[in-house]
């Protein structure tokens, strides 16, 4: 079977053994301990506004990330100008119900109010942030836990690249997917790409789509993994067979290069 | 601090941390809370929004039934020059709310009934994009209530607030009296949901139902003149909790389970 009779049947993949057993567990909302990340992007009037709000992050979010054991999780400014100051943060969760837990923990978490008493005093008409916009995804099968990067100088700014892959349809986007978990994130790992994480976007905007990221010592690093990536002659045979084309599964690529603030564990 | 302030407060901390809890009552365990996972399907003409539904109406709810996913209602605009469909899944817990694509996709009759469908090429997608909230109900009207079927129509309406203390406050005045004056006004009132994950947050979101046109009006112009929600409105706690307002009204499709 070459291929593409592998993906025209990829429809009928339940019927095989080994995908019947997840298929029977995705049936019951049990994904095999994929964890789930947020993403959340904060729009600021001005870089006040951005500084006041790093300043509640350190002084109320990060102690009490401690208190709970929070897993890794990155707050990140953009490298590039954007039209008004931004700040990502990416949250990382075991499981659906850890999710609610982390946020009762945090919210019955009495010094945290304490701490964040200031925050809720914003008055009405000078609102800390403009907007905020918040995604849900649940980790690739292929790499179904983040990973914290080893990068070679831990000192110097790092430098992270956040992908998000847009597809026409659910099946062009699990085949992306597919994709990625059986291949490209094997060859991601050889040419000194760094992944993060990779999620599959649950709910958020522009859907369906999936959002990875990447880390690098700085863009140096960066072009350089991605000239070796280009290069690969796996990734060529791989991104050339017909079902695996961009033009046939990925409508639109966007990126955006952060850099981590100085309290970010990752 | 009353009890209604004491949810307002709570509210604001917990929505900060991205959830919605409420203080417990003592005494009375809560009733479970419903998650709402709201999407809206952005659609090129009025053909494909005829496809999308008949694929909802054939494929996907049947499959949804079958692996529990649900219920689920099925809306599009009043307004005949927007073209899109809008879904309101039910679901009881967050991580039904979070898997509700790999369950479906767990369907083997979904998959091979909805081949047509779901193997559009990219140069003629089903859809455009599709955007969707997570929300969960407020503390005070926990289920979502279908109203009667027969003729009806749906406002879906969002209240964006300038910070999650703002939107507590908002939340807190729901509780207040508003509920009532919506039952005075002789709305029916589908669900309440606080924004837990999707775009322009701080918010909540809310779906009101009536018969007609006309019913809508009336009830508005009935809620308007309520003296107590006068009296509320104009309380300065509650000033300025909303800075802006989102309003569509739907239509259900014939299969729509809400």
């Amino acid at each position: 079977m070459n291929r593409r009779d592998l993906l025209a049947t990829s429809l009928a993949a339940p019927l095989v053994a080994g995908v019947l057993g997840e298929a029977a567990r995705a049936a019951g909302g049990d994904l095999g301990g994929r964890e789930y990340y947020e993403l959340r992007v904060y729009h600021f009037k001005d870089e006040a506004k951005l500084q006041a709000m790093e300043s509640f992050i350190q002084r109320a979010l990060v102690p009490a990330g401690k208190r709970m054991g929070l897993r890794p999780y990155g707050i990140f400014t953009p490298v590039q100008q954007t039209p008004s100051p931004t700040l990502y943060a990416l949250v990382t969760y075991k499981s659906p119900e850890d999710i609610e837990s982390v946020k009762a923990r945090l919210a019955a978490d009495t010094q945290f109010r304490a701490d964040a008493a200031e925050y809720f005093r914003q008055p009405f008409n000078d609102p800390l942030f403009t907007r905020m916009e918040s995604s849900l995804m649940v980790a690739f099968q292929g790499m179904p836990s983040l990973e914290v990067p080893p990068l070679t100088n831990a000192i110097k700014p790092r430098l992270y690249e956040l992908r998000t892959y847009e597809s026409h349809s659910d099946l062009a986007h699990e085949t992306k997917m597919r994709m990625f978990n059986e291949g490209e994130i094997a060859i991601f790992r050889r040419c000194g790409l760094n992944p993060v994480f990779f999620g599959s976007t649950l709910i958020g905007e522009r859907l369906p789509n999936l959002t990875y990221m990447l880390a690098f010592d700085d863009m140096e690093a960066h072009d350089k993994a991605w000239r070796t990536f280009g290069g690969d002659p796996e990734w060529k045979t791989l991104s050339t067979t017909p079902g695996y084309t961009d033009r046939e599964i990925v409508s639109k690529i966007s990126n955006w290069f952060l850099k981590p603030t100085n309290y970010s564990p990752l | 601090m009353n009890r209604r302030e004491l949810l307002g407060n709570t509210l604001a901390a917990s929505l900060l941390a991205g959830t919605a809890l409420s203080t417990q009552e003592a005494g009375a365990a809560p009733a479970p809370r419903d998650y709402y996972e709201l999407r809206t399907y952005r659609l090129a003409s009025s053909a494909k929004q005829d496809r999308m539904s008949a694929f909802l109406r054939d494929v996907a709810l049947p499959a949804a039934k079958r692996v529990g996913v649900g219920p689920i209602g099925v809306f599009v605009p009043v307004d005949e020059t927007q073209f899109a469909i809008i879904l309101l899944l039910v679901h009881a817990t967050m991580r039904d709310a979070l898997t509700t694509n790999a369950r479906l996709a767990s369907d083997s009759t979904f998959r091979s009934d909805g081949k047509e469908f779901l193997s559009q090429p990219p140069s003629d997608p089903a859809f455009i994009r599709m955007e969707s909230s997570l929300l969960q109900s407020f503390p005070g009207k926990p289920k979502l209530q279908a109203p009667k079927k027969g003729p009806r129509l749906f406002e879906l309406r969002t209240y964006e607030s300038n910070s999650e203390a703002s939107l507590g406050k908002k939340v807190e005045m729901f509780h207040s009296g508003e509920f009532e004056m919506f039952d005075r006004a002789g709305f029916a009132q589908v669900f309440y949901g606080i924004t837990l994950a999707g775009p322009r947050q701080p918010n909540l979101t809310y779906m009101l139902s009536f018969a007609d046109q006309a019913a809508k009006d009336k009830g508005w112009a009935a809620f308007g003149a309520d003296p107590e929600w006068k009296k509320l409105s104009a309380d300065p706690q509650y000033a300025n909790t909303v800075s802006k307002v989102t309003s569509t009204v739907l239509k259900p499709t014939d299969f729509s389970a809400i």
